[in-house]
């Protein structure tokens, strides 16, 4: 085993051998704030990571729906064409 | 053996559209540049869509909001301005149409529309901040003028830049760089304005009537 091996191996281990709770402590202000459930705050912190979560699905699932449509706009207006395009060099030999 | 079918893609042609290139390359249903201001769009919107979240934490844990000492925000004169934007929208449209149907009329008076009508909504914006600042709502007055400021103005710039490209582009159509159905340039400036428009909708209903 290399140097680099060994050192790299002895980080792993490091890292697995911590305890859960410290890895924890990375976002602790948001861990101490959502401790209290009188907090207003509570609640717009929950609001505002739902909505942040649900961006990426929105986003992709337009483009996806958007390019869907297109695609199949684009079939409907040209078949012909379209098979030709996806004839490539290997598919004949 | 049957020749490989080479299908160019149409290049992003900013700001040189004086190269002939259709909007979508033979044998591909979405070229490369729309698929690119798509992928921007959507890194766009995470942008927006953070600022936002960031807006939500503060707007929805605050017990009064606006502050009791600090200036309302101008609502009569920004639903007018929303209506001069989605004009512009409507232009912008127009001015698609007449490219599609090589109708040159519609699409410089459809662009040059919706270049004025973008420009009056910047000038009323400004002039609305100009008001509000002289009421004491700066961008340090905590956290409802920072937010404030901050969504706005980082729309605003996109408009700005979107209206600066509008420019460009007609340019290019005063001196006829858009014949042989060079379109591409224009569509993604349509995607962009269409874009900036819609986001002033999120925008307007968050910030001036949550």
């Amino acid at each position: 085993m290399s140097l680099r091996h060994a050192a790299s191996s002895a980080v792993t281990a490091l890292i697995l051998a911590l305890p859960e709770q410290v890895l924890a402590q990375g976002c602790a202000m948001c861990r101490t704030t959502l401790a209290g459930s009188d907090d207003p705050l509570v609640g717009a912190i929950n609001t505002s990571v739902i909505f942040l979560m649900s961006m990426p699905y929105l986003i992709v699932g337009s483009i996806g729906g958007w390019a869907y449509m297109t695609v199949r706009r684009h079939h409907a207006a040209s078949p012909a064409e379209t098979h030709e395009s996806v004839e490539v060099e290997g598919d004949h030999t | 053996m049957a020749p490989r079918r080479v299908t160019p893609s149409g290049s992003l042609l900013l700001l040189s559209p004086q190269i002939p290139m259709p909007a979508t390359a033979p044998g591909l249903p979405i070229s490369n540049a729309r698929l690119a201001m798509v992928i921007f769009l959507a890194f766009e919107t995470m942008l927006f869509a953070a600022c936002i979240a960031a807006f939500l934490v503060f707007r929805l844990s605050a017990t009064a909001w606006p502050p009791a000492d600090l200036p309302r925000l101008p609502i009569t004169v920004t639903w007018l301005n929303t209506f001069v934007l989605i004009a512009s929208g409507y232009a912008m449209t127009r001015a698609v149409g007449g490219l599609r149907r090589a109708d040159q009329r519609q699409l410089e008076r459809g662009l040059m529309a919706a270049g004025i009508l973008g420009s009056i909504f910047l000038a009323v914006q400004g002039s609305e901040w100009i008001r509000l600042v002289r009421h004491g709502l700066t961008l340090s007055t905590g956290m409802y003028g920072a937010t404030f400021y901050t969504l706005i103005g980082f729309h605003g710039v996109h408009v700005l830049s979107a209206v600066l490209w509008l420019l460009l582009l007609m340019v290019g159509v005063q001196r006829d760089r858009f014949r042989n159905r060079v379109r591409v340039p224009i569509e993604l400036c349509a995607m962009y304005w269409y874009f900036v428009v819609a986001v002033w909708g999120a925008l307007f209903y968050l910030v001036y009537l949550l």
